[in-house]
């Protein structure tokens, strides 16, 4: 079964239809790689998940079940998933988070109509992997990026995220971490096993006090892209 | 006697103390608890009876009974509405 290096982690899983497959292809791992995990999903899942969802095709489960299984697992590895989309900027990813519908790859679009396409990369569209390697937190793409396939296969170290609202003006201002908290839990997925959940607690907290925090008010104009950036740039992201 | 569902559970996160469920349940929003309410969750977790809680908290904080016996009542009647409690 082949194995995708995904935010650094080697995972074994073997793609039966083609959107899993295509969107996987760039995570390729070389074929000395070794996999710390593995997802399968059997025959019997997909039974279950047609009895719940018949309008589900199993091509789009195992897209979204891969996906979810790998977050999952991702807590096991100091990272976790955040409903955002991530920009990299001069190396650096700025994430901005919202629930569904708000504008995040609207503003992340007008990061990249202000700083052009070269300069602005979206690393992943809707759900970056956020994960610390080497006591400093890094955005990853993954093959799990929502609608659209927008997703580079690259880690980045993170300046900073923002909670976006839309609003007739342009304002950021810093969170404390007990503020970032509330919309932190809310754009992530909470696991139902007891033992995933604390280490999802475990994470966020850590993350929370190590990443700078930011709510962003903002229209959908390139203006709101250069506030952000201007506040954001100088974002903590500490080594403990 | 009331008590906390198993499911749910207190942890520190960002230094606020957030109720998590584990039930899979469909538990939207976060719950979040100060230091007083987290007190009186660590005794309703062990079984404490309503009138110990309000006994043990009059001396934790050195007030008398009264002062805190509505507090604590309305603070458990929040867990109740919210399905915390069994």
């Amino acid at each position: 079964m082949p194995v995708y290096v995904i935010a650094g982690l080697p995972v074994e899983y073997d793609c039966k239809y083609p959107l899993l497959k295509n969107r996987s292809k760039k995570y390729l791992a070389p074929d000395d790689v070794k996999p710390l995990f593995k997802i399968h999903l059997d025959e019997n899942f997909y039974a279950e998940k047609r009895k719940i969802s018949p309008t589900i095709s199993d091509e789009i489960q195992e897209y979204m079940n891969t996906g979810a299984i790998f977050y999952k697992e991702l807590l096991s590895y100091g990272g976790v998933m955040l409903h955002a989309s991530a920009v990299a900027v001069d190396g650096y990813a700025y994430l901005f988070s919202a629930p569904c519908g708000t504008g995040k790859s609207t503003h992340t679009k007008m990061w990249q109509k202000l700083f052009g396409k070269d300069r602005a990369v979206i690393i992943n569209d809707d759900k970056p992997a956020i994960r610390k390697v080497d006591g400093v937190y890094y955005a990853f793409g993954t093959p799990f990026s929502g609608k659209h396939d927008i997703s580079e296969n690259a880690g980045y170290i993170i300046k900073g995220i923002g909670f976006l609202r839309r609003s007739s003006e342009n304002s950021i201002h810093k969170l404390s971490p007990d503020v970032a908290m509330v919309p932190f839990f809310n754009q992530t997925i909470r696991p139902k096993e007891e033992e995933k959940m604390d280490l999802l607690c475990k994470n966020a907290d850590d993350i929370l006090k190590s990443i700078s925090f930011y709510a962003l008010d903002c229209r959908a104009d390139t203006d709101a892209a250069q506030t952000a950036y201007n506040m954001m740039k100088g974002g903590e992201n500490d080594e403990n | 006697m009331m008590k906390i569902k198993k499911e749910f559970k207190l942890r520190t996160v960002g230094g606020m103390n957030i109720v998590v469920s584990t039930a899979g349940m469909n538990f939207q929003g976060i719950i979040t608890v100060n230091n007083t309410g987290e007190f009186i969750w660590k005794m309703l977790e062990q079984g404490a009876e309503e009138s110990e809680i309000i006994t043990a908290l009059a001396k934790e904080c050195n007030v008398s009974e009264e002062d805190i016996s509505q507090d604590v009542k309305e603070f458990i009647s929040s867990l109740e509405g919210a399905g915390i409690l069994e």
